[in-house]
């Protein structure tokens, strides 16, 4: 089974390389009009090619949700001024 | 008529301006700086040294910031440069390289030049958010970066370009073989784990 669905995602599309390429420009907003459409049409036609699309939707996503904003230590900005404005 | 030109190129803020500047154009920016440092060093000690470090070097160069330009992106760069020439060095926790890694896949521009990795939906799906940071963080650190700075960031390519030296087609390239990398460590630790 894992053997046939391999088979399937790696040579189920012979789009895909373009598709990758313009997918991660739209994920990263740096696709063009022209991309954008060509992926629209391109996903309501090939299944192999909407998981991708998924996969790489939640990865960013789920990779902005784990790395949560630290806090900055309390002290940290008048540290940073006093060492900076003692400095003049 | 030379000296003029030069002049007019370097910008000499008074001690007023510099002061407004660093103020309100690059203190504001503090959460986000001490953020990037921590996810290069890896440690809290390291991040307030190389946060203040930066700042320090923002006010000494001030003169070469123009105002209405991304301050940020400036920021950015400073802590970079910091990051790699001062820092990488003397770091409690250094970037865990895997030179195989770096061997395989740094030098080249071409995006495509290596087979992307097959992830499934339902494994990314079972991932939870500790199993990411913990495999972003073993990335080497230059792939870690650009994944930071487009990723949880939003630059442009244009910026990355600019804050990490680079040109556009090394920035696209190298984060193609950091998803890459990442996607990979997230498939074998799925594997290992049976999901």
């Amino acid at each position: 089974m894992p053997k046939q669905e391999s088979n399937v995602s790696q040579k189920g599309c012979v789009e895909l390389e373009k598709f990758l390429d313009f997918l991660h420009l739209m994920l990263d907003k740096e696709a063009s009009t022209d991309q954008i459409q060509y992926l629209d049409d391109h996903l309501e036609k090939c299944m192999s090619c909407l998981e991708k699309y998924q996969v790489e939707k939640e990865l960013r996503q789920l990779i902005k949700s784990s790395l949560a904003e630290r806090t900055v230590p309390v002290e940290l900005a008048n540290e940073i001024r006093k060492k900076v404005f003692q400095s003049i | 008529m030379e000296t003029v030109n030069v002049e007019l190129e370097k910008r000499e803020y008074t001690q007023d301006e510099q002061q407004r500047i660093f103020n309100e154009e690059f203190m504001p920016h503090l959460t986000a700086m001490y953020n990037f440092a921590f996810r290069l060093t890896l440690d809290e000690d390291d991040s307030k040294d190389l946060v203040q470090d930066t700042y320090m070097k923002s006010y000494r160069f001030i003169n070469s910031f123009q105002q209405g330009t991304n301050a940020k992106a400036w920021l950015y760069r400073i802590l970079k440069n910091s990051f790699i020439n001062d820092y990488r060095k003397k770091s409690k926790q250094p970037a865990k390289v895997d030179y195989n890694e770096v061997e395989n896949f740094y030098n080249s521009d071409d995006v495509n030049d290596d087979a992307t990795v097959d992830l499934r939906i339902d494994t990314v799906r079972d991932l939870i958010g500790d199993e990411i940071t913990i495999a972003l963080n073993s990335l080497d650190v230059d792939f870690r970066t650009v994944i930071i700075l487009c990723d949880l960031e939003g630059f442009k390519y244009e910026e990355m370009a600019k804050i990490l030296d680079i040109p556009i087609g090394t920035v696209r390239s190298r984060l193609h073989r950091a998803r890459n990398l990442l996607k990979e460590k997230l498939k074998t630790y799925a594997q290992s784990m049976g999901y």
